[in-house]
């Protein structure tokens, strides 16, 4: 069970990794806070693992923000979530977007499922142009959650939960934190996961067949993970439920959508291929 | 001279997002003369009240509407009747733009004397209607977060008042183009709007309702019946009964009569409420 036991603050905390980002996906990352529909909101900017790094450009959107949302610039994680008294947590790269009801979904989801210790949700993936202004999308997908090893994609966890786990949270690379962050709480509790999406990951045109690629191998390997579960799972129909339902979870709000946005890559073989295992029932 | 701009927000039961957008309007950042004229389509809802409260550090001014819900396109002609700035801009209470916003649309609106509309992108999920990245033209802008020349808005005759909510700006923007003018969607400027879709928890029977109710406009008055009949033919495979009877209700009081509009390039019923082609 998390640590994080009875009802926590309710504020959430958006953590946003700054020290190699652009300055215009950092305040796009922010304004994504502001549009958030939870209403108890606050950002953190870290700057805490490039010995380059300043923290004078992410101060001046704090200060340029302020009034408008309670933005904390620090060069410690660590140090700002021991005393910044949030309830929840919420991480994100800075090549990344909250859409509006990430707060708002993924706290429900930690509230209703106590056995999990993170919750996550759907991806757009959204592919465009840079401009003068910042990033202009001209193609989105929505894609699975990302899972197993790699970066994380935007979770929330409980604040307890997050600084109880032991995860060195300062002088590395913000992402491989998160990252080793995510891995950490999954392996201490289950992935409370919402099948909407909640976030957007930002690439700009020329990079997307590659990540597209990654994307349906990691859908295709969670699929085959959930196919051994249910294998395993003959005298245990409490795991047998959980996979099967997030395999149907995954057959209804994903398969269609991301195989016609890969059709003409030919990436969609492999995932198709993947799906037509699954019966319409959810059973593999 | 420093260019004018009147912000018009209509505003309904809007209580929950003034304080964002006041804090948005504070934060802007334009070498622009700026005043806000609220209208409040419900002036019970405490809106009034809650602005004395919130203390705006802009000038701004609230009138109470003379007739309760007179709707969005009739409530926003009606502040824009007083208006004496060279520039209006539309906003939803929904919003929040960003600090450049308004600078970046009058600026591309003084670069470009022939544009009649320009329109910023939305935030965080863009519209994905699309529009010429070289010159910026689009079939149409949405009113969420609009510029609007005050003499073209006005030889346009405005929003048509006849539209309650929704399609009253896909209507303006193609009388726009039929009167020569060009509407620009500006994705430099950026506005968060958490929109309808996003906005979780709220009843949206009535707004589903005013969405065909408008969609049935557009078809009459630039296409024809035979448009008219093929929608509600769709609307009879897949809406309940109830609610396809309040829609024809509603339509037949407003309908247009007489000859469709001449037929234009930028007006297109192509991919249902993008009204032409989709970015995705």
């Amino acid at each position: 069970m998390p640590a994080g036991e009875g009802p926590p603050a309710g504020r959430v905390c958006f953590v946003v990794s700054a020290a190699d980002a652009n300055p215009l996906d950092i305040r796009d990352a922010l304004y994504s806070v502001v549009a958030q529909t939870y209403a108890n909101v606050s950002a953190a900017l870290v700057v805490d693992w490039e010995e380059t790094a300043s923290t004078a450009q992410p101060a001046a959107l704090a200060e340029r923000l302020s009034g408008l949302l309670d933005v904390r610039v620090t060069t410690s994680l660590q140090g700002l979530l021991e005393e910044d008294g949030a309830g929840w947590l919420a991480f994100l790269g800075a090549d990344a977007l909250f859409l509006p009801r990430f707060a708002e979904y993924l706290v429900a989801a930690l509230r209703d499922e106590r056995g999990s210790t993170a919750a996550i949700g759907d991806t757009m993936l959204a592919i465009g142009r840079a401009t003068e202004g910042g990033f202009v999308a001209s193609r989105r997908f929505a894609l699975a959650p990302p899972v197993g090893p790699g970066p994380a994609g935007a979770f929330i966890a409980r604040a307890v939960d997050v600084l109880a786990c032991g995860v060195p949270l300062d002088g590395v690379d913000g992402r491989a934190a998160s990252s080793a962050l995510r891995d950490e709480l999954c392996r201490r509790g289950r992935l409370a996961r919402v099948a909407v999406p909640l976030s957007e990951r930002r690439l700009l045109e020329g990079e997307p067949e590659a990540e597209l690629a990654t994307a349906v191998d990691r859908l295709a390997a969670r699929v085959r993970e959930l196919e051994e579960e249910v294998a395993r799972s003959a005298g245990d129909r409490q795991l047998l439920a959980a996979a099967q339902a997030e395999l149907e979870a995954i057959r209804r709000s994903r398969t269609l959508r991301l195989a016609r946005a890969l059709r003409r890559t030919g990436l969609h073989r492999p995932l198709r291929a993947a799906f037509d295992r699954i019966r319409p029932d959810g059973r593999v | 001279m420093r260019p004018t701009v009147t912000i018009q927000v209509v505003l309904y039961r809007s209580a929950r997002h003034l304080p964002r957008l006041v804090a948005g309007l504070q934060h802007l950042e334009a070498d622009v003369d700026w005043q806000v004229r609220f209208l409040d389509n419900a002036p019970d809802d405490g809106c009034e009240a809650l602005l004395r409260r919130l203390q705006p550090s802009f000038p701004y001014s609230i009138t109470a509407s003379p007739r309760g819900n007179i709707g969005f396109g009739a409530g926003h002609n009606l502040l824009a009747e007083r208006a004496e700035s060279a520039y209006l801009w539309f906003l939803n209470p929904d919003t929040v733009p960003f600090w450049d916003c308004l600078a970046r649309l009058v600026a591309r609106a003084e670069a470009v004397p022939r544009a009649g509309l320009v329109e910023a992108a939305q935030f965080p999920v863009e519209h994905p209607k699309a529009y010429d990245p070289e010159s910026h033209c689009t079939n149409w802008c949405s009113g969420a977060c609009l510029l609007a020349r005050t003499g073209v808005f006005r030889d346009l005759g405005g929003f048509d008042p006849r539209l309650f909510l929704y399609c009253e700006d896909v209507d303006l923007s193609w009388r726009c183009w039929m009167a020569g003018w060009e509407c620009h969607y500006l994705p430099q400027a950026r506005c968060v709007h958490v929109t309808q879709e996003h906005d979780t928890g709220k009843d949206r029977s009535a707004e589903q309702r005013w969405m065909h109710v408008g969609a049935l406009f557009l078809r009459a008055r630039h296409f024809g019946d035979a448009e008219v009949e093929r929608y509600l033919d769709e609307l009879s495979g897949s809406l309940d009964p109830g609610l396809l009877a309040e829609v024809r209700a509603a339509f037949d009081a407003i309908r247009p009569r007489g000859p469709a509009a001449p037929p234009h390039p930028r007006m297109s019923l192509a991919n249902a409420g993008v009204y032409g082609d989709a970015r995705w």
